[in-house]
């Protein structure tokens, strides 16, 4: 049987490729975590954000300018759901902000990347786990110009154990120009690891 | 990964210590993990080493008798503590200690609000109350007070008055608006400063110096010890407020409207801090760089010029308000309009035709004391988010404005930085923040940042200005600078630490206080 790290390692490549339709065995895993809470927070201005939190059903919210308005919600959730998972595509700040005020109820960060896309030049910067920032770095690159897409599906596979983060970069050409720096993330509490 | 330790202390000896500490405190509010709990109490924006400032483990008690009993053991061991409030200063370090190895000592769980009394204007809090906290409850109980809080506003009362912070109504000097501490003392002795000093006192947040020296700016920046209360002033709602912003056309009109709000301060025409904010931290609040310049360095003059066109904002961007019945905000404004009106260019905005641009919304909240987070979107201006603030004082003088700006604007451009910077006028002074953003992933920029900034100090200590606080990596820098008379002061500052904290447990270091046997060493 294959062990948990080891199935998400070969499932992430699976639906890399597979984007919008899981396979059948990665539905397997991603029924499997239905039980656990999943807080969603995502840009309101950027078009990648954008289309990323219209792939996310579970509990999601579009962050403004002011990501104090967000407190109330992400503390209640910690509290509530200490085995949840909070994951979000967003400006760097915003992410900075929820990792410390996360943090005073045991969530930690898991997994994050930088996505920068300067011109046609779109660069993902993963921060995981050894087993998992190559694989992930590759699958992004893999999904192209659908890389939230991809990151939509796939939010609750990424690593939730705290383990020491090493980076891993991938980068394509996009069809279209654009300048954008936003970062993916996500947090999970450190006792359930 | 190596555990940091405190300098001088075995594992063994910290092992042993943080055993005691668990028995005060509970395991679950003792963290030690380095990679998941002290993640978060490491400086995430130095500008030299992630190592430089990572502490070996925090701490978080709930009552003064744990913070008495883990002062007794540190103490017994000479482990050096680092004390936080909130801990969300992060221009200036964050919760980060100032030497790697210190046991950061967290109050965040010290949050009750312990009294409001809305006849009188005051509130009695804890360390761990941030301004959200108190704004939520003085809203809840429909309480017509408002606070005064910092920007962005995750931070707390305690940790900002006591590190000179600032805020933006009329009540925005903090530790003038603060009345009466509760302090534990090295030796675990818990002081009240004040009028609560004498038996049955109901005038501890009412008046702020009893008899004998009035000495609770000793506590403040946490060198002598740790304030377990404090009461704060709070201001009544008024009966109206008007505010307004005054867009300026040239870089030279910085000199001109800072002249002119000087009289207008000191008259109380104008109630709060006027703020005189420059283009790029205006447009940081909606756009980031990269959407008008994609090239190295500074942005240069025509990309500047297009966005403030494109964002409608001046090279200056001047906000103030004034408040009180509709007949004097009338004669009021009447006043500043003509004052400011004599300026070439200054075009006055209001509520009315301003509302929903991001810099307007913000800055309207502050000066009504209503907490955001708006600010912190300045930090993605370049990305990777890094910043430290250089923050000199001076005169409220527009020689002295002009001077101090052309001074770092001209030093970030040579080291490749943009100049994002305000001017906040107080009482009589001026707190100018140059905000030095750099991207925190980039090895290279951090120690072109770090250089500017040690440069920055010396540029501005010829000139004869100081900072008011600082960055951990230039505290002792700084505190050099203050050297008047063979270093009258801070032989005193020594001589009061050797006394009220012989082991140089409390904070060492913090703003270039070190105790004796660290002296000189850093």
């Amino acid at each position: 049987m294959l062990s948990r790290r080891t199935f998400i390692k070969s499932a992430l490549v699976a639906n890399a490729a597979l984007l919008t339709n899981p396979s059948q065995a990665l539905q397997l895993v991603l029924d499997n975590a239905q039980g656990q809470p999943l807080l969603t927070l995502a840009d309101e201005k950027s078009p990648a954000a954008k289309q990323f939190i219209t792939h996310v059903s579970d509990d999601n919210s579009s962050l403004g300018l002011d990501i104090g308005v967000q407190f109330e919600r992400v503390k209640q959730f910690c509290s509530e759901s200490p085995n949840g998972l909070i994951s979000g595509l967003s400006r760097d700040s915003d992410f900075f902000v929820i990792e410390q005020l996360a943090k005073d109820y045991g969530f930690y960060p898991s997994y994050s990347a930088n996505h920068i896309q300067q011109g046609n030049n779109l660069s993902h910067e993963v921060s995981a786990s050894q087993q998992s920032a190559d694989l992930i770095a590759h699958a992004l690159a893999q999904a192209g110009e659908q890389w939230p897409v991809w990151l939509a599906h796939n939010t609750q596979l990424l690593p939730q154990g705290h383990q020491p983060m090493v980076a891993s970069k991938s980068q394509i050409q996009s069809t279209h120009a654009a300048q954008d720096f936003l970062v993916s993330w996500s947090l999970s509490a450190a006792k359930n690891t | 990964m190596t555990k940091p330790l405190p300098q001088g202390i075995s594992l063994g000896q910290f092992n042993a210590a943080i055993a005691e500490i668990k028995q005060v405190v509970g395991k679950d509010y003792v963290f030690l993990d380095d990679i998941t709990e002290l993640r978060s109490y490491r400086d995430a924006y130095n500008t030299t080493n992630d190592a430089d400032f990572a502490p070996s483990a925090a701490v978080a008690p709930k009552t003064v008798e744990q913070i008495q009993k883990i002062l007794a053991i540190v103490n017994d061991y000479k482990i050096p503590i680092w004390t936080i409030s909130t801990g969300k200063n992060f221009a200036y370090g964050g919760p980060a200690p100032r030497k790697a190895g210190y046991v950061v000592l967290d109050l965040k769980l010290m949050n009750k609000i312990i009294e409001v009394n809305e006849k009188h204007g005051y509130a009695i809090v804890e360390p761990g109350v941030s301004y959200y906290d108190l704004y939520n409850f003085l809203q809840e109980k429909g309480i017509k007070l408002w606070i005064d809080c910092a920007a962005p506003a995750w931070g707390g009362f305690v940790g900002n008055t006591s590190d000179h912070g600032a805020g933006y109504t009329p009540y925005g000097d903090h530790l003038l608006m603060q009345c009466g501490m509760q302090v534990v003392l090295a030796d675990g002795t818990v002081v009240e400063t004040g009028m609560d000093t004498s038996a049955n006192s109901k005038t501890g947040a009412l008046y702020k110096y009893g008899q004998g020296a009035a000495i609770d700016g000793l506590f403040t920046q946490s060198n002598f010890g740790v304030i377990t209360r404090m009461g704060i002033w709070l201001m009544p709602e008024p009966p109206g407020f008007t505010p307004f912003m005054i867009t300026l056309e040239n870089e030279r009109d910085l000199e001109t409207v800072t002249d002119l709000t000087l009289p207008l301060r000191l008259n109380q025409v104008i109630h709060n801090a006027p703020m005189t904010v420059d283009l790029l931290w205006e447009a940081a609040m909606s756009v980031s760089k990269r959407q008008y310049y994609t090239g190295t360095g500074p942005m240069p003059e025509s990309n500047r010029q297009k966005m403030a066109k494109d964002l409608d904002l001046g090279i200056w961007n001047y906000y103030a308000a004034v408040y009180g019945p509709a007949p004097m905000m009338k004669n009021n404004m009447e006043i500043i309009r003509d004052t400011f009106s004599t300026i070439p260019g200054a075009k006055f905005h209001f509520d009315k035709t301003r509302k929903g641009d991001p810099g307007w919304d913000y800055r309207v909240k502050l000066m009504q004391g209503i907490p955001n987070m708006t600010e912190f979107s300045l930090l993605n201006w370049v990305g990777g988010g890094g910043h430290i603030n250089f923050s000199p004082i001076s005169a409220a003088d527009g020689k002295a404005s002009m001077t101090q700006y052309q001074m770092i604007r001209k030093r970030a451009h040579e080291y490749n930085f943009d100049y994002i910077g305000e001017f906040l006028i107080g009482w009589r002074d001026q707190h100018h923040i140059f905000m030095l953003m750099f991207d925190r992933m980039n090895a290279e920029e951090k120690k072109r940042a770090h250089e500017l900034f040690a440069v920055l100090v010396d540029d501005a200590a010829a000139l004869g200005y100081g900072e008011y606080r600082t960055h951990l990596s230039f505290m002792d820098q700084i505190a050099n600078s203050y050297s008047w008379n063979d270093n009258a002061l801070w032989d005193t500052h020594h001589a009061l630490k050797d006394e009220l904290d012989p082991n140089g447990i409390l904070s060492p270091g913090k703003m270039g206080i070190w105790p004796k046997h660290l002296r000189g060493k850093s």
